[in-house]
Parts: C-alpha cells; structure tokens; sequence
C-alpha cells in the first residue's frame, strides 16, 4: 500500500493508534467523517438532550425490524389477522421481531413526547429555532400516523374498531377526508393502502423531516442551557462524543426493548366482528376515548386538531428571551393543563369497559 | 388427518339432510369450527347486494351474544371484505387456516354466497423455551453494556440531575 500517497498530516505507521487509526484516516479522508467532530456545548450529552437522538435510534430499530415484518405480513384483507399469527407462530424469532417492532413504537412515542417536552421546558424553540419546533411537531404527527395505521394492520377486532373510527372521522372532515374513505379507491382495500402509508409514505416523510430536523440543529447549533447563563464559557466536546453517548443509550433501550418483547410479547386479537365495539385502542389514543363518549366520535378530530393547533402554535406565543420554565409562567400552566387534562382522560377511559363505550 | 376427514364428510351431509337454511348453516359452522379447532365461528350468507341475509354463530354464549347486541348486517367493513372479494378472482380465496380467518369464502354451485368467520384471539406463549432465554440474556447484557458505556462517557461535569 502507498501510504505515501496520503496527505501531510496524515497519520503515518508508528503514531498513536496503529493500523486501526490509519483505517480510520482512510475512511476519513473519501467520506469526510471528521467534520462530524465540530465542538457542541457539554450539556448536549446529558440524557435530557440525548432524547431527540433516542428518538431516532427508536425509529431506526422500527425500519429495521419492519423491513423483517414486511417478508412475512400480507395485507390483503382476508389473510393479513392469520398471516400476523403466522409471524407468530410460523416464523423463526417472528414474535421477538414483532415483540421489538411494538414496543420500539411506544418508546418512539414516549421519547419523542419527553424530547418536545424537554424542549418545551428549556425553551429551544425560540428564536432562530422557531422552524425546527414545526418540524418536530410535524415529526411527532408522523409518529402518530404510524403508531395508528400499525395498529390498524394486525387487523383483529380492536384494529377493525379503531379504522371504523377513522373512516367516520374522513366523512366528518368531507371534501378532505377523500382519502380515508373505502370509495376512494374501487381496486385497493383500504387496509392495503394504510399498509402503504405505515411501510412506504410515513417512514419516507419521517426520514426525510428527520434529516432536516438535524441539519437545522447543525445550522442553529445546539440550544443554550437555561440554567447555564455564560454559554462561551461552557466546556465543549465533539459532537462524536455525543453520538457515541447515544449510541449507549441506545444499547440499552434495545435490552429494554428485548426484555419487554420476551417477557410481555404482543398477542393478536380475534379476527373482526362487524357492527360491535368492545375493544380499547392503545394507550396513546385512550385520551380520545371519554371525549368521543361526551361530544362524539368529531371529538377525536377536534381534540387532536387543537392539541397540534397548540403545539404550531408555542413558537408564536411565546417569543420573548426568558427561557427558564419558571420566567415563562403562562407557557409552563398551558403546558401542565394540556398534558394534565390528556393523563386524566387516559386515567377515566382506563377505568370504563370498552362495550360501555359509545361508538 | 381422519377426524377432519369425519368432519367434512358431516358438513357435506349435512347439507343433504337439512331443508331449512339456518340448520344447514349451522351444521357447517360447526363443522369447521371442528375441522380448524376453532373456539368460536360463524357464517354468513349474502345476498346481490352484499347485505348479510343470515348469520349464525357457534361457540359464543348467550349472556354475551346479548352483551354484542345485533348481528352484523355486512353494512360495515366487513361489508367492505365481501365487496372487496371480487378482485382476487374466484380461486384466490383463502382457505380457512388455524384458528382464525374473517372473510374467507362459502362456495355454492360455483359462485361465492357466504363468507366465513371463525374467531379467536392468539397469545404468544407465555412460558420461556432455550432460545428466549438467551436473547432474555443478551437483552440483560444489552442493558449493562449500554449503561456501563453511558457512565463512561458522560460529560466532566454532568448534570444528568
């Protein structure tokens, strides 16, 4: 090999690191791998700042183990429920896979809810910031749109109730809801179209929010600490370093994910009844549950129509410099009576039976 | 496999001593409920426009047939599965498999008429066989890894509190 080809500066036989560093300098040198090494504020690698990059490490768990799934899952109407049970039953590791997958979306959804909140909390959104809060915001309604049309494939009684909810919720937004209709397409089911949308629509836009999500992050920097008043003076480290902590992070919330889908394994419901209501939905969606009970089922569009009304909206209201929760009093009570009134509603559909509920 | 053998034969016979619909229905029913080990089942018949004409089911009691309330009219989605049919082509329709099949079809004089439904929910098994106990094991490593590294490289002086 002629290392005398590499440029001056390079690492050369002898130095600290050996072959394994002029491997490294090789790969360096065509992919550019040491731009990733520009400084950010320290406070960047504690876990509060490390729950956007969990995030997509959850997200990154789901592709893979969703591209597994899709060799096995048929989402032709009359085969999809048994072809789940198949997964199950059939396939070698296909309940541990499935297991990861199902829990890896609740931990997508619950780290993207704590990252919104943690930048809520810190006040990250403010400006210059104010564009990568929507994308988030939109990121976190993809996550919900893939959290819901996932439930909706394994296609037993529960997934049946809940696509019954969103046809109805696609005739009350008329004109708009065309594609939430069977009519809209007379020669693919709409479950073969949710399929698309979970494994083909959702994951491109969620990928490619998340590249822009990151790039702004790099253009705007990491945001200032609140608590930390002389952001010069604070120590820096390479931005590797924080992708090595969440790299660890990420180890472990796959044990976590590992216990979870060999210990409480996701089952399959019974195959759909038309025309009865007895299942609940996942916890995520029970906030809706009382409000469909006392407005209707448009509730559910509303509620969740204010709830991200809301959210586009926080940049907007708040836009003074404070960023320490307890200067931004009104923000932090909206905040608190937004995620309180969702963890009540939660608490009161957990406490009635799926049959007593209006549908 | 002979008991399955019985059964079909029982449902075929059935079809030739029974002179009311609903018994001949029922016999089916159950026959497949028999063949497949299914818990539960039901059949429903159809007429031109899809509207479920007759629906029997087997397996289910009658405190909680009372708790479902009315018996599906195929105005639903699962209306959408026997409109839905026609696209896969009188040979693609699935045969009744394990425990578990909605809409699989019942074919008369050629023609589809009815569509099957045997219901039961799957559990994964709940008790650990030698491989779950080590992916159990590698997930547990997993978690110390993970931590171990986390420790090792927070920052100088970390605020994790």
């Amino acid at each position: 090999m002629a290392t005398t080809d590499l440029p001056a500066g390079r690492a050369q036989p002898g130095t600290r690191g050996g072959a394994g560093r002029r491997a490294l300098d090789a790969i360096d040198e065509r992919l550019g791998l040491k731009a990733l090494q520009y400084p950010v504020p320290e406070h960047a690698n504690t876990l509060a700042w490390s729950l956007g990059g969990l995030t997509a490490a959850s997200l990154l768990l789901l592709i893979v183990t969703g591209l597994l799934l899709t060799q096995f899952y048929n989402p032709v109407p009359e085969v999809a429920n048994q072809s789940v049970r198949d997964i199950m039953t059939g396939v070698w590791g296909g309940t541990f896979i499935r297991g990861i997958h199902y829990w890896a979306a609740q931990a997508m959804y619950v780290l993207a809810g704590l990252h919104l909140l943690r930048v809520f909390i810190d006040g990250s959104y403010k400006r210059p910031r104010e564009g990568n809060w929507l994308v988030g915001v939109a990121l976190f309604a993809l996550t919900v749109g893939a959290l819901f049309t996932g439930t909706i494939l394994k296609w037993d009684q529960e997934a049946f109730e809940a696509l019954g909810h969103n046809l109805e919720i696609g005739r009350a937004l008329g004109g708009l809801g065309f594609w939430f209709s069977t009519e809209f397409s007379q020669n693919v089911p709409i479950l073969l179209r949710l399929y698309v949308a979970h494994v083909a629509i959702l994951p491109i836009l969620l990928v490619a929010l998340v590249v822009v999500h990151a790039a702004l992050i790099k253009r705007h920097g990491i945001s200032q600490h609140p608590k930390i008043p002389d952001a010069p003076a604070e120590p820096k480290e390479p931005f590797t370093h924080h992708l090595r902590r969440i790299g660890a992070f990420g180890l472990a919330l796959l044990g976590v994910l590992g216990v979870l889908a060999i210990v409480r394994a996701p089952g399959i419901g019974p195959t759909p009844v038309e025309g009865i209501e007895v299942t609940k939905p996942m916890w995520m969606f029970l906030w809706y549950f009382p409000l469909e009970d006392w407005f209707g089922v448009s509730a559910i569009l509303w509620a969740v129509v204010v709830l991200f009304a809301l959210l586009v909206a926080v940049p907007f209201l708040d836009r003074g410099p404070e960023r320490h929760w307890r200067r931004r009093p009104f923000m932090t009570a909206g905040m608190v009576v937004v995620v309180g009134a969702m963890v009540v509603l939660t608490v009161l559909a957990l406490l009635g039976s799926g049959a007593e509920h209006v549908g | 496999m002979p008991s399955r053998s019985a059964a079909l034969l029982e449902a075929a016979l059935a079809l030739g001593s029974e002179h009311e619909l609903e018994p001949v229905l029922r016999r089916i029913v159950e026959s497949a409920t028999a063949v497949v080990g299914a818990r539960y089942g039901a059949l429903g018949r159809y007429d031109e426009h899809g509207e479920i004409q007759a629906f029997v089911h087997v397996g289910v009691d009658a405190g909680t047939v009372a708790r479902i309330g009315r018996l599906p009219r195929g105005r639903g989605l699962l209306g959408e599965v026997i409109v839905a049919r026609p696209h896969l082509g009188g040979n693609d329709i699935p045969p009744i498999r394990e425990t578990s099949n909605l809409g699989s079809g019942a074919l008369a004089t050629g023609e589809q008429t009815g569509t099957n439904v045997a219901i039961d929910p799957l559990e994964p098994e709940r008790g650990l066989d030698g491989g779950a106990w080590v992916m159990l094991a590698v997930s547990l490593g997993l978690i110390l890894l993970g931590a171990w590294l986390a420790l090792r490289w927070q920052p100088l002086r970390h605020r994790e509190a």
